[in-house]
């Protein structure tokens, strides 16, 4: 397989996370990911989105959400840049908080590899699927 | 219920549940059977049903016997904490 970059971007609002799971859906089928794949991939672009939203509002950054597909080396490698902003050992402390923590288990359960906390400051959700 | 549960969509579903226990439903059974996708957005209205059931003392059952949402059900620990049911009929 060639490596291809694709790019979406949508405003940071929730109305758009829909527009992120088709995307993500065509083109692990376009790849041909299994539909289980294609349901795992859906659910973790939605945390990821849900996550980069909730750390614009919380930033007060009214900049776009991007989803990264980075199609090599056997793989489907997403990134929603900018989308966490919490310290690993900080425990949850309010609602907020929990469904953000939430938001990364269910990506890490989803995709054990995948890179969901942040040291310090701002980063990237990264996670793959090894396409066979 | 139907179509997709996520970050937009969430706080309908939630809106929704709260009405019918404030109207003083006790027993509540909510049919997943349809929905075709759900996040932690409606995983956290799911927990936070499930609170207000028990602070009532009433129940809450699910209902979802297949698909995504029973996944995110599962890889979360969380069919372990709800009555998820195949169908209505398996309901005591």
């Amino acid at each position: 397989m060639e490596n291809e970059e694709l790019v979406l971007e949508v405003p940071a609002v929730p109305a758009y996370i829909g527009t992120a799971r088709l995307f993500i859906g065509a083109v692990a089928r376009h790849v041909g990911a299994s539909e289980e794949q294609v349901d795992d991939l859906k659910v973790a672009v939605s945390e990821a989105c849900t996550a980069a939203i909730r750390t614009r509002a919380d930033a007060g950054n009214d900049g776009p959400v991007r989803v990264l597909v980075d199609l090599g080396d056997g793989r489907l490698t997403v990134e929603v840049p900018d989308a966490i902003a919490r310290r690993p050992d900080r425990g949850a402390a309010n609602t907020d908080e929990l469904a953000r923590e939430l938001s990364a288990e269910i990506i890490r359960a989803l995709f054990p590899q995948a890179e969901t906390r942040s040291p310090n400051g701002i980063a990237p959700i990264r996670f793959w699927l090894d396409l066979g | 219920m139907g179509g997709e549960v996520d970050l937009f969509t969430a706080p309908k579903l939630k809106e929704g549940l709260i009405d019918a226990l404030d109207n003083g439903t006790k027993k509540l059974m909510i049919d997943l059977e349809q929905v075709e996708f759900m996040d932690s957005s409606g995983i956290g209205v799911l927990i936070g049903t499930l609170r207000r059931v028990n602070e009532r003392d009433g129940s809450l059952a699910l209902v979802c016997s297949k698909g995504p949402v029973l996944r995110v059900l599962e890889v979360t620990g969380l069919n372990k904490v709800f009555d998820i049911f195949d169908s209505a009929d398996d309901i005591p």
